[in-house]
């Protein structure tokens, strides 16, 4: 399962792609279970370079009934800055967030879909 | 301290006017990301994980009151009411807004402050 993310132009915050729009919670977001309709998404995203930033595609893993990314960058993207718990979106607590932080997945990869472009 | 003087001004008033059409010329699309994103980290704005952070320049570490004061003024109007202090005797503010950064450029040099330079390019 994947998802579509960016940073928002006029804020950087981090958002998620649903049905056209960008809403900032992961659990908001629209879910792809197969392959052409996410890279539709994508496109569609890319060609909106005054609303967000890099858009690209993370994998995603269930976390006790929530989809949470694999990798660790990614969850700290979708809960907050790691410094202090009441910066950032982490803040208000409630299930989501606590999947985020309870998810397991690879530490090591960035868990972002064709992270190498190849020309 | 250092103490600016009239050239210093000047170099900082044009220096931000062009940093506020560069951010409008961004805003409305004329320049892609690729283009901006040096013009912006000449002007110490990154583009971190969770948000924009701006890093201002504290020159010998030091401060006088009306800088600090306008500085908590900046946290409260353009921010979330508080500013990093870093080990390179910067001041960090982590999340702005991309359309403000130059009002707040503004309110920098007006109690001789700025942030030139601030970030790797």
């Amino acid at each position: 399962m994947k998802a579509l993310t960016a940073n928002r132009l006029s804020d950087g915050e981090v958002v998620f792609w649903r049905s056209g729009a960008w809403v900032e919670r992961l659990s908001d977001a629209q879910i792809f279970a197969e392959d052409d309709p996410a890279a539709e998404a994508e496109s569609a995203a890319r060609s909106q370079p005054t609303i967000v930033i890099d858009p690209y595609l993370i994998d995603l893993i269930d976390s006790g009934g929530f989809w949470a990314p694999v990798s660790y960058r990614e969850r700290i993207r979708a809960l907050g800055p790691t410094n202090h718990e009441s910066h950032g979106k982490q803040a208000e607590g409630g299930g989501a967030v606590e999947a985020l932080r309870q998810a397991h997945g690879a530490a090591r990869s960035s868990g972002r879909v064709n992270l190498i472009r190849r020309k | 301290m250092y103490r600016y003087d009239a050239v210093d001004r000047a170099v900082l008033a044009d220096r931000t006017a062009e940093f506020r059409d560069q951010v409008q010329r961004r805003l409305s699309g004329e320049l892609t990301e690729d283009q901006f994103k040096p013009l912006r980290l000449m002007n110490g704005l990154y583009l971190q994980l969770h948000a924009y952070m701006l890093r201002v320049a504290v020159p010998y570490g030091s401060l006088n009151p009306v800088q600090m004061r306008a500085l908590a003024d900046i946290a409260r109007r353009f921010d979330r009411g508080y500013g990093h202090f870093t080990t390179r005797t910067n001041i960090q503010f982590n999340w702005v807004k991309l359309a403000d950064s130059p009002d707040i450029l503004d309110a920098l040099v007006a109690v001789d402050l700025h942030e030139i330079g601030r970030a790797h390019v």
